[in-house]
This record gives structure tokens, sequence and C-alpha cells, in this order.
């Protein structure tokens, strides 16, 4: 255990942490804005993540663009999947029990695995554009610039989508929504369209999170349901109900799983993420920062 | 949100006089029907009996199987169905007892029986340890935590040098599928039982009153908390058993095996295919489901799971409720149209 007591060791474990919370972020955005406000627990969540980053490899593949820049066309694709997806499916049974949504979901998120599965088999593949090898030194601490630029972009994101939720009408229409349904619909809100709108709205961010992921990492077809767990996971740490919390939540479970599987050995990375999970959601039901609404 | 989860099965309003527990004497559609499912469960039971005669080794697989999966989902029908608390991580008791079947079996050089009965017993008093905490939370969040214990339970079995540390665990061979075959019918049967004991009595009671208001129940006088715990401890127990069962039957054993999430969503599947808070409604869901699969799997050996994901989908959609509901009321296309209207937003 002397690697712990090294000078360099802890701030680069705290800059990794950092950087893979980054992306956790906007892994659990989409995630919680569809828990929070419509009360649907979407285990597709990761299966829009896979295809995000998978339209992101072929974009990249095919133009040689930058995957940050194939990010708002990936983030499009996914909008119009998601809209889709709750307009003609999961609207139909919004009010019905929790295990309804949660099979449904679940239904989705099996036929969507295994057609790409079917696809585009189960090969490893990343993106890899041409600075991925490159890293800012500070001192003994190294920092890889493609993952630095994505937890500076899924800052602003997270930024921005503040901003919608609090500046524009159709984003006081999604909070009004979450808070009481009935009261938005006396208010004219359209109902359907905004549960569609909110879900699209998750998964462009699922797409998002699956581009930095695409140029961070490698994946195959089946990496969704370990992070819809983890999005999961997420949500609880921070506390549902609003856009800081998840902030810190990411941050944070990047910090523990970092951290945890550098002191105790990979192997009991998950082991110790859940029993995080377990005891909080015992002790601390509505997480470090929840709210009863989405604010 | 927490306090916002809704119960799982909503209050019967309009078609249906209450499952089981609540069915007075009075004859209608649904007494019938479940009389009726009662009566072709007991016809089929000795059919079941004498099929070891004639079956070939694949049926005898096939059925064991679902004989299996029939206990996993009877199992999570009394904390998931009776009681409404959706447990999304019974694999952990499944796992659990079979890990403690072999490690008996092996280590112990107990013989199969008793091990797996250890093994059952081992996961009653585990869940009942683990649903004291876990089973104050409500909703969502009780799924989640389930599945967080699921996924602990597994890692540390993968972590931890006693339990094999991710190397299988090899059980002496058995080759004597007929002894599989009929405890697994046993033990399915036993459940059945045990549900039908459970359903008729003041825990059954209790546990539904739990299931439509917790709050109200409290109030009434019933000790919510060992109510739910008994239930979640059973439901552990019987998946123990089904697990020590899995293990001798499979002989080798590892945790990405025993411990895998789908099976989890799975038994969900098939006890709300067949009718969540009715005692054969499992079982029938779980015939139904693996057929499904046996018969996509062996005409679109390719896209078995895709099509597998999309009749999920179609089934939460048109039967939410399940069959058992389906036929208690008096069959037409129209239902499926209501059914699709009813949770409208």
């Amino acid at each position: 255990m002397d690697f712990l007591l090294h000078p360099s060791f802890w701030p680069q474990q705290i800059v990794n942490g950092l950087l893979i919370g980054g992306v956790y972020v906007l892994v659990a955005l989409g995630f919680s804005i569809v828990w929070g406000i419509l009360n649907i627990v979407n285990l597709a969540h990761g299966a829009f993540i896979m295809l995000g980053a998978f339209i992101t490899f072929f974009i990249w593949d095919a133009t040689n663009l930058d995957p940050f820049l194939v990010l708002p066309i990936a983030a499009a694709i996914l909008f119009v999947i998601g809209y889709a997806t709750q307009a003609g499916i999961i609207n139909f049974v919004v009010r019905a029990p929790l295990l309804v949504t949660l099979l449904l979901t679940f239904g989705i998120e099996i036929f969507v695995t295994n057609l790409a599965l079917y696809k585009w088999k189960a090969d490893i593949r990343s993106v890899s554009p041409s600075y991925a090898g490159q890293s800012i030194e500070l001192g003994s601490t190294i920092i890889p610039i493609t993952k630095l630029g994505a937890l500076g972009l899924a800052c602003a994101i997270t930024g921005l989508l503040a901003l919608f939720m609090t500046r524009t009408k159709i984003g006081a229409s999604i909070r009004a929504m979450g808070m009481d349904l009935t009261a938005a619909r006396l208010m004219g809100v359209n109902i359907p369209r905004t549960y569609a709108l909110t879900f699209g709205l998750g998964a462009a961010l699922a797409a998002a999170a699956g581009t930095l992921i695409s140029a961070t990492q490698p994946f195959d077809p089946s990496i969704g349901s370990s992070y819809t767990i983890r999005a999961f996971v997420i949500c609880v740490l921070g506390g549902l109900g609003s856009i800081p919390a998840v902030l810190v939540g990411g941050l944070l479970f990047g910090l523990i799983e970092t951290i945890g599987s550098v002191v105790l050995g990979a192997g009991y990375k998950d082991a110790i993420t859940f029993l995080v999970l377990v005891l909080l959601l015992v002790f601390r039901p509505n997480g470090l920062m929840g709210k009863e609404y989405y604010r | 949100m927490a306090d916002t989860a809704e119960p799982l099965v909503r209050r019967s309003s309009e078609q249906e006089s209450p499952a089981g527990p609540g069915a007075k004497k009075r004859r209608t559609t649904a007494t019938i029907v479940d009389r009726v499912l009662l009566i072709c469960a007991l016809v089929s039971l000795p059919i079941m009996v004498l099929v070891p005669l004639h079956a070939t080794g694949y049926w005898m697989n096939l059925l064991t199987e679902l004989f299996i999966l029939s206990i996993l989902a009877t199992a999570w029908n009394i904390i998931g169905g009776y009681t409404g608390y959706a447990a999304f991580g019974n694999v952990a008791f499944f796992g659990g007892g079979a890990y403690v079947t072999a490690e008996l079996m092996t280590r112990g050089a107990w013989s199969f029986i008793p091990a797996m009965l250890a093994g059952g017993l081992a996961m009653l008093l585990y869940g009942a340890i683990v649903g004291l905490p876990v089973l104050r939370l409500r909703g969502h969040y009780f799924a989640i935590a389930t599945l967080g214990v699921a996924i602990m339970t597994r890692e540390l079995t993968n972590n931890l040098a006693i339990f094999g540390a991710s190397q299988p665990i090899n059980l002496p061979l058995k080759n004597d599928p007929n002894l599989f075959y009929y405890v697994a019918l046993g033990l399915l049967v036993v459940s059945i039982i045990v549900t039908y004991l459970i359903a008729r009595s003041k825990l059954g009671f209790g546990l539904v009153a739990i299931r439509e208001n917790e709050d109200a129940a409290l109030v009434m006088g019933i000790n919510t908390t060992m109510y739910k715990v008994v239930a979640f401890a059973l439901n552990a127990l019987l998946c123990g058993l089904a697990g020590g069962l899995y293990a001798y039957w499979h002989s080798t054993i590892d945790p990405p095996t025993v411990f895998d999430l789908t099976t989890n969503v799975r038994l969900i599947i098939m006890a709300v295919l067949g009718g969540i808070g009715t005692p054969l409604g499992p079982v029938i869901g779980a015939a139904l489901l693996t057929f499904i699969q046996e018969t996509l799997w062996k005409n679109f050996t390719n896209l078995h799971a895709v099509l597998f994901g999309a009749a999920i989908v179609v089934v939460v959609l048109l039967m939410p409720r399940g069959i058992v509901y389906l036929v208690r009321q008096k069959f037409a296309w129209r239902i499926f149209v209501r059914n699709l209207r009813q949770y409208r937003v």
C-alpha cells in the first residue's frame, strides 16, 4: 500500500475521478429528468447512450468529422427516436403502476441492444481523433486532452440545460408538468406532447453522453445496461429533483468509483458502489441534495 | 418523490372482484375462472408426474428449467404481487442458495437434499437481515436497493476466496434427470401451496392491505414491518431452494450465471404476464414465456432476442395485468383496446 503515500498519487486519482465523473454527469442527466419529471425509470436509457456512441462512431468513420462536432447530430437523431418512443409507446402506460413502465422500458432495452448486436456484432470499437493520445501535464499529474474536453463539454451541456429549463417557455412547462400535472394541463400545457418532448430531451442527453463515451473509451453494443445502473446510482446519490444534484452526484460517483477500485482492487469496485448506494438509500433516501419537485 | 410511489397493483375499481384473499363466496366470473384454473392445475399434476416415463431429454430439460423459473416467479409473487414491493434482486437469493448448497456439497460432503434445505434456510435468514433495512424504502427506491443487494452479493461472491473467487465450482456429477425433475416439481407444488396458504391467512390479508395502502394498514394495527419482512424472507427461502436445486442440476456454477440480472427481470415478466397477486398466475406466465422464447429461438435464431424484446413491449401494452385477469373478464378483442387506453396520459 506504499503507492497510497506517493505525492503524485492522490492528485492523479482525483483528476481521473473528476474526468470520468464529467461523463457520468451527462450519463445521469437525461435519466434524472425523465425520472424526476415523468416518474418513469427508463431502463432503455443505457441503450440510447449506446446508440449515441455508435452514431458518433459511424459519422466519424465516414466523414472523419471531429467527434465533439458530431455530438449535436447524434443528439438530434436520438431526440427524434426518444420523442417517437414516448409518443408512440410509453405514453400509453404512463399512468400505469410502476412495474408496467419498468417492464416496458426493459423490453425496449432488450429490443434495441439486441438489434444493435445483430447489426453491428459484438466488436469493440473506439473513436480516436488525431489528438487522442495527447495530454496536458500539470506537475506530475497527467490530464488526457479528450477526457478534459469531455468534462468541459459535460459541464457546458449541464449549464445549458439548466438555462433551458429555467429561461424558456418549454422548460417552464416541463417543470410545471413535473410539479402538478392537472394544474399544468389547466394552464394550457399540452401534456402528451410535453411528455414526448421531455423524453426526447432525455434521449438526446443520453446521445451526448454516448458521444463522450465513444471519444474517451472503447465500447460495444452491450455497454448500455451498466450505464443505466450507474445513472440510477448517481440520481440516488445526488438526489432527484434538480440539475445541480446530478452534477454533484456524477462527479462524486466518478471519484468513489475511481478511488475505490484503485485502493481496494478493481474487483471490489461494484461491491463498494452498491454498498454505498444501499446504505445511502436506507439512511438518506432523498439523496444528498434531493428536492420534492424538479426545479 | 419517495412518498409519491404508487402501489404496484391499482385498486380494483371496475371489472373484477379482488384476487384470492378478498374473494367472497359470490359466484362471480372471477371466482369461477379461478376455480377452473385450480382444477386445471390439479388435473395437470398427475400428467406432470407421469411425463418422465415418455419424455425425451430435451423435454425433461425444458420442463425442469420451466419448473425452476416457475418457483422463482411464484416466490417473487409473494413480495411483488401480494405485497406490492417490486423486488429486483431475487437473483441474490437464487445465487446465494446455489452457492451455499455447492459449498456444503463440495467442502462439507453433505448430501443433496439437506444441502439444498440448508441453502434455503440460509437465504431465509439473509432475506430477513437484508429486508429489515431495505423494506423501509418504497417504489423505485426499493427496486434499485434490491438490485443493489443482488449486484453486491454477486461481487462479494466474485471476490471472496471462500466462494472460489470467481472460479466456477464443480459439484458432484449426477446423471439422473428424473431426480431433478421430481424435486423441481415438488418444490413448485410446495411454493404454490405456500402461496395459497398465505393468500387465505391473516398474513395474506395484511400483505394485500399493505399493497393497497400501507399507511392505512399501519393505522389499522398491522405490524407492517414484520409482515413485509416475513413476505420477503419467504420469497428468499423459495429462491434459495430453487438455487440449490439449480446448482446440483447444472453441476457447475459461477457468479455470472447464478447471479444473472436478466433472470430477475425475466421472472418478473413471467409473473406480470400471468397475473400478479394470483396464486397460479406466475406459473401460467412462466409456461407461456418459456413457450414464446423456445418458439422464437427455433424459428428466428439470429433475431430471437430482438423479437423477445418486442414481445415484452406488446404484452405489457395489451395486457398490463396479465392473462388471469384477461380470462376473468369475458374475452373480447376490445379488452385489448381498453387496456391500451386505460393508462394513457
